[in-house]
């Protein structure tokens, strides 16, 4: 039987403390986008053929990894590594018919491990080796901030805190794999797109939320002088070959703390929303990164978006939804 | 209700893949390749219609060529 994962929020309330950067950037981008996703949990019909994709490849990765620091060679190791990845999505059904299942499905997901798998056979990055020797893959990471929701301030308590009384802001998350690459270490972190990769897909990553969140947790998970991060991207593709470059971002240390000067900033207003329950709509975001998911509900007059979120959307249950402090 | 497997490859990949012996995946491994040189040479992939052409396994060399049968007259 699952665990049961704690909640994000303290308790009774809606004042998430525990973020990540999933959660931050829909805070970011748009309260409103915010609630829909994180308080309400409301998530697209197919989303979940972009997430099992995403995870089935990121895992064959992190195996892969394991097996050649156990010894295996590039054919063995990628040999079991499929076979495994065979296995889970064994029952994976997809409709190849639209545009999400066309682009990613079982066939797709198989045959972009094993072109990543061979372009990067001879990787100039090599994989960081923690002290208690495994590799630094899908390395989780949950570390505590100095300070805390007012909502769980011990001097200036409300009734419902007395379990969490000076609970601290926790950041968590996942790296996908810590490595080092000409004598610097750096995080990286892989990306899917359905296009080609172009230039202009690396420049979206500075500034980014997740980037400068993913570079401080590196030097806090490692204690190591960590650059940036290593953007690893792969163009899912049809008709042409997958398509796989690397991008690099840093972070200066003034600019780590400039990021966590604006966190405290957006998390005091996020605490505010909560607190009075009410998550403006930012529509200056809603035509962002290809349109926004929720754009076409948004876009309806208030007393009739439920039907639209009901009709394109599926309302997962509390436990399903996103929670920056469930495992992976 | 899941498709039938239309060839080879698809009978592989409807398998359970912790029964698969090692050939089996250097098979598929193979077929995965194939598709991408295919595609490096500007090779358009085809829409699955229906049922296909067998994978060749000679050609991928996974399978011995059978040898020619000398027919006695």
């Amino acid at each position: 039987m699952a665990e049961a994962v704690q909640s994000p929020y303290l308790p009774g309330t809606q004042i998430q403390f525990a973020w990540d950067s999933t959660s931050l950037g829909y805070l970011k981008t748009c309260p409103r986008l915010y609630q829909l996703t994180m308080i309400d949990g409301w998530t697209p019909k197919d989303d979940s053929i972009h997430l099992k994709f995403g995870i089935e490849y990121h895992k064959a990765l992190e195996q892969y990894d394991g097996f050649k620091l156990a010894g295996s060679t590039h054919d063995d190791a990628l040999a079991e590594c499929v076979r495994l990845l065979l296995h889970r999505i064994r029952d994976w059904d997809v409709d190849t018919s639209h545009r999400p299942g066309n682009y990613k499905n079982p066939r797709s997901v198989v045959q972009l491990v094993i072109d990543y798998l061979d372009h990067y056979k001879d990787d100039p990055a090599t994989t960081v080796i923690r002290e208690d020797g495994t590799p630094a893959t899908e390395l989780s990471f949950r570390f505590e901030l100095d300070w805390g929701p007012k909502g769980a301030d011990k001097d200036n308590p409300p009734p419902w805190n007395s379990e969490l009384i000076n609970q601290p802001y926790l950041l968590c998350g996942h790296l996908d794999r810590v490595v080092t690459f000409n004598d610097s270490i750096f995080v990286m972190d892989h990306k899917t797109t359905t296009a080609a990769v172009s230039p202009y897909f690396f420049d979206q990553w500075s500034p980014s939320n997740q980037m400068t969140l993913y570079t401080i947790a590196g030097q806090v998970v490692l204690n190591a002088p960590i650059k940036g991060v290593i953007l690893d991207a792969a163009g899912v593709l049809i008709e042409k070959p997958n398509d796989f470059k690397r991008g690099f971002t840093f972070r200066t240390p003034d600019q780590l703390s400039e990021w966590l000067v604006d966190l405290k900033y957006w998390l005091t207003m996020a605490e505010g929303y909560a607190t009075m329950s009410y998550w403006p709509m930012n529509d200056t975001s809603c035509d962002k990164f290809g349109g926004c998911k929720f754009r076409g509900v948004c876009s309806k007059d208030p007393a009739v978006r439920d039907r639209f979120l009901e009709a394109d959307f599926v309302k997962q249950p509390p436990e399903e939804r996103w929670n920056p402090l469930k495992p992976r | 209700m899941a498709n039938e497997p239309t060839n080879d490859i698809d009978f592989l990949m409807s398998l359970d893949p912790l029964e698969l012996s090692k050939q089996d995946i250097d098979i598929i491994i193979a077929y995965h390749r194939n598709q991408r040189a295919l595609r490096e040479k500007g090779v358009k992939p085809k829409k699955d219609k229906g049922p296909s052409s067998p994978l060749d396994l000679v050609a991928l060399g996974l399978k011995p060529a059978a040898p020619k049968i000398n027919r006695r007259i």
